[in-house]
């Protein structure tokens, strides 16, 4: 046994050439699946692991009745999303025990009481109880109360980076800030939450991916709205000419520009809630407010993110070239090791007729063909570590974080290993089929 | 039986793919699996591409773009935009400013018309409105002429429907007119909306401009890199977002982008929202920082391509060696009856061919299923049929040269090789 290894290992080194093609070659294909893989199963996270399995997009179409602009193929590239605030609360208030939350993300203008700092940062303004059922972390203070929503408080929670900067000190808990004209209370500081892909406020057409997502304060929307903040986010508003946009000004009552979101434990309760946004989309088309035919949506994390496309076609396209090329690579080895093997029968023949038992060859054989495999997976880790590098220089704003995960490498070197061994196996089959005699007379 | 592509007897080579089948299955899968990946890989990356080779029409190292000017209190007012417009021609080293809705390379509005012409041809098609954008990008007119006083007077704001006139005068793209008049005759030819130019209400052509790229950079592909249109505009009432087209000295092109910020603040002051500060950047930086991603794609797929074709000819030529070689006798044995070298050389690469028509036979209704696939899962194209046979060649060449050195090798088999006995 321990002759067939050595007799395996000393094969390696005949015919150099081809043995470093079928090395490099495989190395090659690997690493182009690796790092396309690698890149993939980045994309794939999930955004708030957790709770996310919990969280449910809502939509029913209060849309306009669609005019001549309208393509019909848009919904389907980037699915609808925006809802009016007066709808949002009616559902609200029409299932009371499910935990609801209509938002929308904008950059927001933060003043200290005396205007002596001036901060600019990302909010979200939100109805019902956003901050915990998105896990947005408490480091000090509370969030709002049901009754300071009721009222339109005007009341804030920030985070540490902001209440270090605008009230100089990390816990700044009833202090006051300055939104447009009115003073806001401090009454919670937040850890860092941004999770990525950032899937609670997408819009069309933005890739939902980086660090500029970070949300820094969180409003009850009503205080805000009252306040004078006009989010700057996508609005689909009723009558307006060329979508009547505004970064100015808000129509509440004509224009959708809310997410809305439902915490759904159960599938009774996932049920249930469809059942109400559906029937809440018949009464009002029923009605004659809602002009098109009725429908209602509801999405969990992951559809909403697949529907929005959060991992980039081309990502996808690209994991299929390298999948392909991978296929390539290996039958490649496969011709380029069976070759090798083929042309040696006559020696490998020599062996069985002075003696050697089947077993013997196969050994030799595998253990060739195994350590080229391994060789060529290996040397693939180098180059994958190189072609992550390279993905890493594009700026996409998901590519930042491009690193090998070891398991997928692990995966990737046993598909070398047995590729190598399966193209091992045929020769050495065919080898020890044949007869010692016949073998001996060609010669 | 002079040439080495001269047709050999067919019957001994397929002989011999009878007798042994694993090598020249192997070749076959390889070419199949090429073809597939080959032909895809290949159009995609045409498509890619195609827009980084249109001439973008644009005067080289002068033109800054100015863009994002955000109106913090509500929407912009015409004489604003043209104090501004004046002020900014006012800096040494300005050779012309053009207020604009739609700069290239910037997509921060969009602004999309869909016309349709008496041919019945229609479009969407991107619109720059624009106060003397042919002057600030260095366009180059072809046809007609840029628009007049008159016409800027007469046409109203994009934001303001009921001041719009009935007839407004256009300058299109040679491609967009080519599209729009493919009997020519573009110039001075109306173009309607959805439904056709009716008898009060139509854009009239009165210029073609060589070239201009539309600003939806990811609509730039199928050939519709070109479809843009420039409409006149000088009053810019209730505009949302503003942009500048600057065109310079071009030994002071630098010099000019630094003095734009500070002049922009004097001018608008607090108009500007607070926080969005206004982008000022030469066309050429744009233009580079908007094409990366494509660049990027362009270079992966080229990679692709190349890698393919070298690991099909490495497979080819590997596997054909040990396959001659393994012959070596018979060919001796050929030789040493009468078969010229010429011969032993065709044989080899009719042999190849037929092995590479096997596998293309199987690879490209494979390349037509894998584009089926991407199609249906993703924003992708139909895989243009032109493809295939560009695809197949490529192939046909590769196998050829895979092939060729084995062959030498074979046909280099002299015939006393036949008497040995091994």
């Amino acid at each position: 046994m321990r002759y067939a290894i050595e007799l395996g290992l000393k094969g390696l080194r005949r015919h150099p050439r081809t043995m470093l093609l079928a090395v490099l070659t495989m190395a090659l294909g690997l690493a182009a699946a690796m790092t396309m893989l690698t890149l993939m199963a980045m994309l794939s996270i999930d955004p708030l692991p957790g709770q996310s399995q919990n969280l449910y997009l809502a939509w029913v179409d209060s849309r306009q009745a669609p005019t001549a602009g309208d393509k019909p193929g848009d919904d389907a590239s980037s699915p609808p999303r925006l809802l009016k605030l007066a709808d949002v609360e009616a559902l609200s208030a029409a299932m009371p025990q499910v935990r609801q939350s209509a938002l929308v993300a904008t950059s927001l203008n933060l003043d200290s009481e005396d205007g002596g700092k001036q901060g600019s940062i990302r909010a979200v303004l939100a109805t019902g109880p956003m901050p915990l059922m998105f896990a947005v972390p408490l480091r000090h203070g509370r969030y709002w109360s049901v009754q300071e929503e009721r009222e339109h408080a005007p009341v804030v929670v920030i985070d540490q980076k902001a209440s270090l900067k605008l009230l100089g000190r990390a816990d700044g808990t009833g202090q006051h800030l300055r939104i447009g004209k009115t003073l806001f209370q401090v009454i919670g500081i937040s850890g860092d939450w941004n999770p990525q892909p950032q899937f609670y406020a997408m819009q069309r057409d933005e890739s939902p991916w980086g660090k500029d997502f970070a949300i820094q304060a969180y409003l009850p929307l009503r205080s805000a709205l009252d306040a004078g903040v006009v989010p700057l986010s996508v609005q689909d508003c009723d009558h307006g000419d060329h979508g009547g946009f505004r970064f100015n000004e808000l129509d509440v009552d004509a224009c959708r520009f809310l997410q809305l979101w439902t915490e759904l434990t159960t599938p009774d309760a996932t049920r249930a809630f469809a059942r109400l946004l559906d029937g809440y989309g018949r009464q009002r088309h029923a009605e004659g407010v809602f002009a098109r035919e009725p429908q209602s949506r509801l999405y969990s994390v992951r559809q909403w993110l697949a529907a929005n496309r959060a991992v980039p076609d081309s990502v996808h396209l690209n994991l299929w070239l390298a999948v392909g090329l991978l296929g390539l690579c290996m039958v490649n080895v496969a011709g380029l090791l069976s070759a090798r093997f083929l042309r040696r029968s006559t020696e490998l023949g020599m062996r069985r007729v002075l003696g050697a038992p089947r077993r013997s060859i196969i050994v030799q054989c595998l253990t060739e063909a195994g350590i080229a495999g391994l060789a060529g997976g290996l040397l693939a880790l180098p180059m994958t570590l190189f072609g992550l590098w390279v993905v890493r220089l594009q700026k996409h704003g998901y590519t930042e974080q491009a690193h090998l995960n070891p398991l997928l490498f692990l995966a990737l070197l046993a598909l070398a290993l047995l590729v190598g061994v399966l193209v091992g196996v045929l020769p050495a089959w065919r080898a020890t089929r044949i007869e010692p005699a016949l073998q001996v007379k060609s010669l | 039986m002079r040439t080495p592509f001269a047709l050999p007897a067919i019957g001994p080579i397929f002989a011999v793919l009878r007798r042994h089948r694993l090598m020249p299955l192997l070749v076959i899968v390889q070419i199949a699996l090429a073809c597939a990946i080959l032909t895809n890989a290949l159009s995609l990356l045409q498509r890619q591409l195609a827009p980084m080779l249109v001439d973008d029409g644009i005067a080289r190292g002068q033109v800054l773009l100015v863009d994002q000017l955000i109106q913090g209190q509500g929407r912009w007012n015409t004489p604003a935009v043209r104090t501004a417009q004046h002020a900014l021609r006012d800096l040494p080293g300005v050779r012309a400013v053009a207020p604009a809705m739609g700069l290239p390379m910037r997509q921060s509005i969009s602004f999309v018309l869909p016309v349709k012409s008496p041919a019945g041809v229609t479009a969407d098609v991107t619109g720059y409105s624009a106060d003397g954008l042919v002057q600030a990008l260095g366009l180059d007119i072809v046809q007609g002429r840029d628009f007049t006083d008159e016409e800027y007077a007469s046409t109203g704001a994009i934001f303001d429907k009921g001041n719009r006139n009935n007839v407004v005068p256009v300058i299109l793209t040679e491609a967009l007119a080519r599209h729009l008049f493919p009997g020519g005759g573009a110039l001075g030819g109306r173009l309607g909306g959805d439904e056709g130019p009716d008898d009060d209400s139509y854009y009239v052509v009165v210029g073609i401009v060589r070239h201009l790229l539309r600003y939806q950079l990811s609509e730039l592909d199928d050939g519709q890199a070109e479809y843009s249109l420039l409409y006149p505009a000088r009053s810019f009432e209730g505009l949302p977002i503003l942009s500048y087209a600057v065109r310079t000295d071009p030994a002071r092109r630098d010099e000019v982008a630094k003095a734009i910020p500070a002049l922009l603040k004097q001018q608008f002051g607090s108009q500007l929202m607070r926080n969005v500060d206004p982008v000022v950047i030469d066309y050429e930086s744009q233009r580079r920082e908007s094409f990366a991603p494509r660049r990027a794609a362009v270079w992966l797929l080229g990679t692709v391509c190349v890698v393919v074709t070298l690991i099909t000819i490495i497979g080819i030529a590997s596997l054909s060696g040990y396959w001659i070689e393994q012959r070596t006798r018979q060919i001796g044995i050929r030789r040493a009856l009468g078969a010229t070298r010429r011969q032993i050389l065709s044989h080899f690469r009719w042999e190849n061919l037929l092995l590479t028509c096997a596998g293309l036979l199987l690879g490209l209704p494979m390349a037509l299923a894998v584009n089926q696939l991407l199609m249906h899962y993703y924003e992708l194209p139909r895989l243009p049929l032109q493809w295939l046979p560009i695809g197949a060649l490529a192939l046909l060449l590769t196998g050829q040269l895979a092939v060729f050195a084995p062959a030498r090798r074979a046909a280099a088999v002299p015939p006393a090789v036949a008497t040995r006995s091994a």
